[in-house]
């Protein structure tokens, strides 16, 4: 079997057109690489920020009322003094994620060194920001004692010290991260919808009939699906890094997006192969709907860009290492944050081309047979 | 007018007949109540329709029902916030006892996971770039000395900040491995136990003693299922007519958009209560999640969820001609919100910005507080009645805003 380039590129033109067609379309690939990120980067901090907090204080002592003022913004919204038996109901209502609670003569045992005990409630089933939480109350209640006792006896320095740095990202500022990850979650999307989708409206509709009497091959009208969408998507995502992600969200990118670029080109082979893969296995349009849903939630949930992988069960971990989105993750995070260039993310390269190819070909068998299956 | 007499006068009885005084009124009541029946027949043709077309698609039967399972499985399993498997290596400079001793506090945390030493601080680079560590420790020669002789050395720790959320929380296990050190550093060299800190802290987790991440993540898991599948579904079923032609039955019958819209949605609606019973069921059986508080008002909840999710579909169905718009409109329209700004990830009121407003009026946020209120925290039907209220109001908005947008003739 001969490709023949030129088929392959005035397939690919028609299937711009029919997307240029599209108008709803169009806007909602320039609201998902525009407005969507700019709004995913700007409205999430994943460290602490304005949780809600309320303080039983039986001590009201001077140095109770430090401790109440030393919870600021934007870490904490301004604390809520409340009574004891208010815990539960602020807890189970939601209205606090944190209630500390100060006890009777907690001064006087803090000056007579009997070592008092704070208790902190949480809202456990807030996971992340519980335990962040916790750090936080305690170093900030350290702290406060700590200046407090020091008006007096002067403490004794520590044997050693440690210096905690955080490389690549020193403010641990979350807007770097969900604005890529979520440029990573929009291009699996709208790469498989665009394949797929575009593939079941022609059977829908009867036109992969007119395809299919003109002397193009299958492999023709796959190809030109990869390559027109690919080059939408590709540019989309070119933009979207220059301007929404540098320009207008100040995220310094360590290294090359060219490279990345070159990265995200070989997951859109994998990505188109995948919309074809479920193109040709559902029958129709919503069937297609619930296919995408079922492969794309894993996809954007599991893949290390909004849980940590390494707490995943290994099984899972397992699996998710042949999804190529893990691996795109993985050098989005090396070389954007981490300034990682060739010699270090060839091996996620790989894996996303090995995977990609092997789906390709057989989405590649898929359609032929769907196809002289009618 | 006449849809307003029709809801007042709605109730379709004959024993009106004998009131002769109010024959006029009884006439227009008739008529009122015909239009009723009539509408009714209309609504429940389409809804007829609609699980007819769904009970003969058996795939789609399947996926709707064994999809959600096998994701709700996965999520169950694969969602957890637990930060563990930290990697880390050691560039000990120092090699001395005392520098062993700081190491071994790292080795010893079930948090952490050794990796083969740093060779040098290039190594330490592009292990850290490559990702194959998440934290290095960089003990500087004459470390052992310094600390004999009380010179305060600096142990330097570097962690990867690619994943805020997590290299936070690493720090944080580190801080506290650090003052481990110390303690036993007194311990051992001064045979003296100290109290580093003044004051103890103890931490009392609510709802999920074992601070695990799956009781937190399934009732949130059942919110996001109930969610995606339901609205794509929902909003297909209307564009597909439009897209396939056969909408032209809207557009030359009596039919209203109203009875339109609820028609197409009462079978959507019905299939998502029957997955919300397995999936609680799920959640019960196979994670050993109870449903602790109220069930009647996590049924409730459910509910009216479903008719919100279902009527986002139709409301984004009003605006998109062609089913992968409809597709895409969807999945961007529910899966940012519902994931980011609906506190499965963090509360809501730590958003700020747009996300903060999206998050405040989106339904998947009041339903995720009734699942975890009903499953985590015990809470009674009067207690999540805010959040319920809100999911009431919600729907007939919804709609309303689909039968608004949705043509009854093409331009």
């Amino acid at each position: 079997m001969r490709l023949s380039v030129k088929n392959i590129y005035r397939l690919g033109i028609k299937e711009l057109r029919s997307l240029y067609r599209d108008p709803v379309m169009l806007l909602m690939i320039l609201w998902a690489f525009s407005a969507s990120i700019y709004i995913a980067g700007t409205s999430i901090s994943h460290d602490l920020h304005n949780a809600s907090i309320a303080i039983v204080d039986e001590d009201q002592s001077p140095l109770s009322l430090r401790i109440r003022s030393a919870f600021l913004p934007p870490y904490f919204k301004q604390p809520d003094i409340i009574a004891f038996q208010g815990i539960d109901e602020g807890m189970d209502l939601d209205k606090y994620s944190f209630v500390l609670v100060i006890p009777e003569e907690f001064e006087a045992d803090v000056l007579r060194g009997r070592q008092p005990t704070l208790q902190v409630n949480l809202d456990a089933t807030a996971v992340m920001i519980a335990g962040i939480g916790s750090g936080y109350i305690q170093n900030i209640v350290n702290d406060e004692i700590s200046r407090f006792i020091s008006n007096g006896p002067s403490t004794s320095q520590s044997p050693v010290d440690m210096r905690l740095r955080y490389a690549f990202n020193p403010n641990l500022s979350s807007k770097w991260f969900t604005s890529i990850m979520e440029v990573i979650s929009n291009i699996t999307m709208f790469v498989i919808l665009l394949t797929g989708a575009a593939l079941i409206r022609e059977r829908e509709h009867g036109t992969i009939e007119h395809l299919l009497v003109m002397p193009v091959t299958p492999i023709e009208i796959m190809l030109s699906k990869v390559w027109a969408n690919g080059l939408v998507i590709l540019t989309a995502t070119a933009f979207c890094l220059w301007v929404v992600i540098e320009g207008v969200l100040q995220v310094p990118i360590a290294g090359s997006v060219p490279l990345f670029l070159l990265g995200t080109l070989l997951y859109l082979f994998f990505a188109s192969a995948l919309g074809i893969f479920l193109g040709t296995t559902a029958r129709s349009m919503p069937q297609f709907g619930l296919l995408f849903i079922i492969t794309i939630l894993p996809m954007n949930l599991l893949s290390g860009g909004q849980t940590p992988l390494e707490s995943q069960p290994d099984w899972l971990q397992h699996i998710m290492w042949f999804v190529p989105s893990t691996h795109f993750v993985s050098f989005a995070q090396a070389i954007l944050y981490r300034g990682a260039g060739l010699d270090i993310v060839w091996p996620n390269f790989l894996a996303v081309a090995v995977v990609g190819l092997s789906l390709l070909t057989l989405s590649a068998l898929a359609f032929r047979k769907s196809i002289i299956r009618g | 007018m006449e849809e307003a007499n029709a809801e007042k006068g709605g109730k379709p009885d004959s024993s009106a007949a004998g009131d002769i005084t109010a024959s006029v009124e009884d006439g227009k009541k008739t008529g009122a109540s015909l239009a009723l029946v009539q509408g009714g027949r209309r609504i429940a043709a389409y809804a007829m329709r609609e699980a007819k077309e769904l009970s003969r698609d058996r795939i789609r039967e399947a996926f709707a029902f064994f999809g959600t399972m096998i994701l709700m499985l996965v999520f169950g399993f694969g969602i957890t916030f637990d930060v563990e498997n930290i990697t880390f290596a050691v560039l000990d400079q120092d090699k001395t006892p005392e520098s062993r001793l700081y190491t071994q506090a790292l080795e010893g945390s079930r948090y952490f996971t050794e990796k083969a030493p740093l060779i040098d601080h290039a190594d330490m680079d592009h292990r850290l770039k490559s990702g194959q560590i998440t934290l290095a420790l960089d003990i500087p020669p004459g470390f052992g000395k310094d600390l004999l002789r009380q010179k305060s050395p600096e142990v330097a720790v570097w962690v990867d900040g690619a994943m805020p959320f997590r290299a936070e929380t690493a720090g944080g296990y580190m801080q506290g491995l650090h003052y481990d050190f110390i303690g036993r550093l007194y311990e051992d060299y001064y045979g003296e136990q100290v109290a580093l800190s003044p004051v103890s802290i103890e931490p009392r987790f609510l709802y999920n003693q074992g601070f695990k991440s799956a009781y937190a993540i399934v009732p949130s898991v059942i919110a996001l299922m109930l969610l995606f599948i339901p609205s794509i579904l929902a909003a297909l079923s209307v564009v597909r007519e439009k897209e396939l032609g056969s909408i032209t039955n809207l557009y030359v019958t009596p039919t209203s958009k109203f009875e339109f819209l609820l028609g197409k949605q009462i079978p959507y609606v019905a299939i998502t209560m029957m997955n919300f019973l397995l999936l609680v069921l799920t959640a019960w059986l196979v994670f050993g999640v109870p449903v602790k508080g109220s069930f009647i008002a996590l049924f409730i909840g459910a509910f009216l969820y479903a008719g919100c999710t279902t009527a986002l579909g139709l409301f984004f169905s009003a605006f998109t001609g062609t089913q992968i718009a409809a597709l895409a409109v969807t999945a961007i329209m529910t899966l940012l919100p519902a994931v980011q700004f609906s506190g499965l990830m963090q509360p809501v009121s730590t958003l700020e910005g747009v996300g903060a407003f999206i998050g405040r009026i989106y339904p998947t946020t009041h339903f995720i507080t009734v699942a975890k209120g009903a499953f985590a925290k015990d809470l009674d039907f009067a207690e999540l009645w805010p959040s319920l209220r809100a999911l009431l109001i919600s729907w007939p908005i919804i709609l309303t805003a689909g039968i608004f947008f949705l043509k009854k003739q093409e331009a």
